[in-house]
């Protein structure tokens, strides 16, 4: 260890100057181990809680996801089997009563789907996924067929 | 000074320790993690290129068969094996091919007030382990998609409701929706 390091040397110094030395070269020693030690739990621990943190988290995301791809295929192809705007509506009020009861059971989330607004070439549909973790809304906008 | 030095080493010593859940076999939480990102990955590529509807609708035009074309039985589907689809040679592929025990069950809902929710079983290989992980996608039928079995004398979903053949009824008569079906697949 080094500790011993300050008693070794070629020139014979006074016992009192190498003992000091040594002392230094010691307690110095061990405040670096200690830093080092220290740093390496402190990264380890921070790292470990920001991999935990961020692992959960996307769930919800994930799912709200799959479900607006979902929706958006299937209110596609309501759009093309239904004609003018009135029916659509009624055909989409139906639809989002079902697939709501689905991601309640799937995702415990509340989710609508409704028909906002009509232009001549598209329709405009306002979508949102809310769980007690996750406020997600948007619009999606379809062409007409 | 040496407390301080005891104390260092043993907090480091402690983060280098590979903490296992259990020692019997079971499977650990990253394991995990990646097995239940497998299983949501096979059931969204199977939902966007529309073989998890098929496999949904793989029926035949068959009044006494009560399950899933060419399937064992209603209590456990396919059983041991996956169903004849896409979906069902990823599931083989993913998980049964590894060693992988599944469950794939279709809840689909029943037009009593309040709606309630009724399965087929389409693989069922029994009570899943605690350590089992799930993924559920959501797949909505239309009144003019057809069933899929290689006998299915081309029945859509109405006709084939109507005269018994599939247990799946009608939830909304009067629109293009026919009923949306959970597809929920366990793995462990």
């Amino acid at each position: 260890m080094v500790n011993r390091a300050g008693t070794g040397t070629a020139r014979p110094q006074p016992e009192a100057q190498a003992g000091r030395r040594g002392q230094l070269i010691l307690a110095g020693s061990v405040a670096i181990a200690v830093a080092v030690l220290g740093a390496a739990v402190l990264l380890n621990a921070a790292m470990y809680t920001d991999s935990m943190a961020s692992a959960d988290r996307p769930r919800s995301v994930a799912a709200a996801e799959r479900y607006e791809q979902t929706v958006e295929n299937d209110l596609r192809r309501l759009v093309a089997e239904t004609d003018g705007a009135a029916e659509l509506r009624r055909n989409v009020t139906a639809y989002d009563e079902r697939i709501a009861l689905a991601a309640a059971r799937s995702a415990s989330a509340s989710l609508e789907v409704e028909l906002v607004g009509s232009s001549p070439s598209s329709y405009t549909f306002s979508f949102s996924f809310v769980t007690p973790r996750l406020d997600y809304r948007t619009t999606m906008t379809i062409a007409r067929p | 000074m040496a407390a301080l030095l005891v104390l260092a080493a043993l907090l480091f010593s402690m983060q280098s320790l590979v903490v296992t859940p259990t020692t019997d076999g079971a499977v650990d939480g990253a394991t995990r993690a990646e097995l239940r990102g497998q299983a949501g990955d096979v059931l969204t590529v199977a939902a966007d290129s529309g073989s998890l509807s098929r496999t949904v609708r793989y029926w035949n035009a068959s009044t006494v068969e009560r399950t899933f074309a060419g399937a064992v039985r209603p209590s456990v589907g396919y059983g041991e094996a996956a169903p004849p689809t896409p979906l069902g040679a990823m599931v083989e592929e993913r998980f049964l091919r590894r060693g992988y025990r599944v469950n794939l069950v279709v809840a689909y809902l029943v037009a009593t007030d309040p709606p309630q929710w009724e399965t087929a079983r389409v693989v069922y290989r029994g009570v899943p382990s605690e350590d089992a992980v799930v993924a559920t996608h959501t797949v909505t039928l239309f009144d003019d998609d057809g069933l899929t079995g290689p006998d299915s004398a081309n029945a859509t979903m109405v006709e084939a409701s109507r005269s018994g053949m599939i247990p799946i009824p009608d939830v909304a008569a009067d629109s293009p929706v026919y009923n949306v079906a959970e597809a929920r697949l366990v793995v462990w």
